[in-house]
């Protein structure tokens, strides 16, 4: 298991390294003079070029590429962020609880929410409740998630007045940012435990289960359920890893400082090293989300959990799975 | 004799996808709405009551009513009609973006899945470096550095679901080239180029279909995202997702001025999910749960 993990960890590395590499890229080309857009029309030349020396944006290419993953490995240090002029590593940490929190509250009530009726749905296939769920499922994954945002406030927080309609201070205060979030996580989940479940629902071991006169709580709960839960988790940790990336929009129609609503600004600033630090940070994260959902399919599934254990089959398994 | 065989059998394969697929009905009614978008895009002057940019500034804010439907806006623009002249953009820029990106990730999922080892490797590698990066932030760094415009968008678009095709393509080819038909071929001397081209891409298609009637869903999304963000599409051409963005300030006084341009994005990428819905299970029954 140690040994899946550590080999995991070092995949991460080239593609963490590539991400910096198209991210410098965009941002390299992308048009105006960070020193003209911070420092203002009133700065002098020299005082620019005094701002270019401070933050590496001399030389070529190549050279302030090198430099920024030098300073990135060798010291840990992810550059000072050119409006607040703090850095880039504590402005992340500061806005990153937030969005772990309202991440965390949808996924939750999302994971609740779908897998409860994605598993009514597939158990009464074709029944009323089943139609209903598939199509509000799939209004749910193509509501707009900001345009949801915006009508959320204006019913619930405009017209009843129920809960505020920015901020993110008291649990109150969590509950429209998160239903907004959660919609269309919950319709993914309720889709794929649907679809799961059916497929295990047909097999043989559910008739036997049945036949033995087994409850059928205890044959959907423990038999059926537990075999679907794999590409259930799949679609769960796509979705964490995605809503830890910040719910860009949302975050800016909540005013909620997470990290999305900061890369939307960097973004638009300009802010060369919030965007190249940010996006390496929401990968690593994305990385770890997705060894994690690994991790979580060897409790699941023995037959996985036996496949981690015996590296030498685990090789040999590992690359006949990717091919097929 | 043999070829006539051929030709009966196809078209009874179609007729059996097109019987399928008109059973749906739900997947039929939204052909219609999408054909009934597509002709708003094509003459939104004919259809629109009211021109995109007409001001009015005795008319601001205006409830729905019968010479407004949805409302006029913050200038005394009609909202119906800028609702339909906003599908020239939304359905044009999210075909183009999709049909490039399918063309890309056609290209670079057959490689892939055909070649194997490590161009295989290389390619997927890439993938993983592209899908490790949000592809809303993708999106909106491409659009920054390539400068806002239609032409730009549908770029950052088509790059950014790039991944997906390239994904569902080297798949599908990867078990479509081990079977016999494919041996057959190469031995009666066809190059890899025919093989991809003639023999497995074809052979492909369903899942290709799908995808692209789904991602031309995801284009239209990301289409209104980055516009609400203020790239893109600049003022005052009418966007939908723009629309949101100018209407924000408002909504809390006026409902509908965000209400009807949202209900739009939201009923056309419903439109083409329960499109594809339908296409798959035509397409391909097995599927169907």
């Amino acid at each position: 298991m140690i040994r899946f993990i550590i080999k995991r960890l070092l995949m991460m590395i080239p593609v963490l390294l590539g991400v910096t590499l198209v991210v410098f890229t965009i941002m390299y080309f992308t048009p105006g003079d960070p020193a003209q857009i911070i420092l203002g029309d009133m700065a002098t030349e020299e005082d620019r070029e005094l701002f270019r020396e401070e933050h590496g944006l001399n030389g070529s290419f190549v050279e302030q590429y090198i430099n920024y993953m030098k300073r990135v490995i060798v010291e840990g240090d992810l550059g000072t962020s050119y409006t607040t002029k703090m850095s880039v590593t504590k402005e992340i940490v500061a806005r990153f609880p937030t969005t772990f929190k309202l991440a965390g509250v949808s996924i939750l009530i999302a994971c609740i929410i779908g897998i409860v009726a994605g598993v009514i749905s597939a158990t009464r296939q074709y029944s009323v409740f089943d139609h209903v769920a598939t199509g509000i499922s799939l209004i749910g994954v193509s509501l707009p998630n900001f345009w949801q945002g915006m009508m959320n406030i204006i019913v619930f927080s405009v017209w009843l007045g129920w809960f505020p309609p920015s901020g993110f201070s008291t649990p109150k205060h969590w509950v429209l940012p998160a239903i907004t979030i959660g919609t269309s996580s919950a319709a993914n989940i309720m889709r794929m435990t649907r679809s799961s479940m059916l497929e295990v629902i047909r097999q043989d071991y559910i008739r036997t289960a049945r036949s033995k006169g087994q409850k059928e709580g205890v044959v959907i709960r423990r038999h059926a359920l537990r075999n679907a839960l794999i590409p259930i988790i799949t679609v769960v940790g796509l979705n964490f890893g995605k809503l830890l990336g910040g719910a860009v929009l949302t975050e800016s129609i909540f005013s909620i400082a997470g990290i999305g609503k900061l890369m939307v600004d960097a973004i638009k600033a300009k802010n060369t090293p919030l965007v190249q630090g940010g996006v390496l940070f929401i990968a690593v994260v994305m990385c770890f989300v997705n060894l994690i959902v690994d991790i979580l399919y060897a409790f699941v599934d023995p037959k996985i959990r036996s496949q981690y254990m015996a590296p030498r089959r685990t090789a040999y398994k590992g690359k006949e799975e990717t091919n097929g | 004799m043999a070829e006539q065989e051929i030709i009966v059998k196809k078209k009874s394969q179609f007729r059996d996808v097109l019987h399928r697929f008109l059973k749906n009905k739900a997947a039929v009614i939204s052909l219609f709405f999408i054909l009934l978008l597509i002709i708003c895009a094509i003459f939104p002057e004919q259809i629109a009551p009211y021109s995109y940019s007409q001001q009015n500034y005795s008319e601001t804010f205006i409830s729905p009513c019968l010479a407004h439907p949805f409302g006029t806006d913050n200038y005394g623009r009609d909202i119906l009609s800028r609702v339909i002249y906003g599908t020239r953009i939304s359905i044009g820029i999210g075909l183009v973006a999709v049909a490039l990106s399918c063309v890309f990730g056609i290209v670079i999922g057959a490689a892939a899945g055909f070649y194997g080892s490590t161009t295989d490797n290389i390619i997927m590698r890439i993938i993983d470096i592209m899908l490790a990066i949000p592809s809303i932030l993708l999106m909106m760094a491409i659009v920054t550095a390539l400068g806002n415009g239609a032409v730009n968008l549908t770029i950052a678009i088509a790059i950014s679901s790039v991944p997906g095709y390239a994904r569902i393509v080297r798949a599908s080819v990867m078990t479509e080239k081990e079977l016999e038909y494919i041996e057959a071929a190469r031995s009666s001397g066809a190059t890899d180029l025919k093989i991809i081209m003639r023999h497995i891409l074809p052979n492909c298609l369903a899942p290709i279909i799908v995808q692209a009637t789904m991602s031309i869903a995801t284009a239209i999304l990301s289409i209104a995202s980055l516009s609400f963000v203020g790239l893109g599409i600049s003022p005052p051409t009418p966007e939908w997702g723009s629309m949101l963005n100018d209407a924000q300030s408002f909504m809390r006084d006026h409902w509908f001025v965000v209400t009807f341009p949202g209900l739009m994005i939201m009923l056309t990428v419903f439109a083409f999910n329960l499109l594809g819905d339908g296409l798959r299970d035509a397409l391909d029954p097995k599927l169907k749960t």
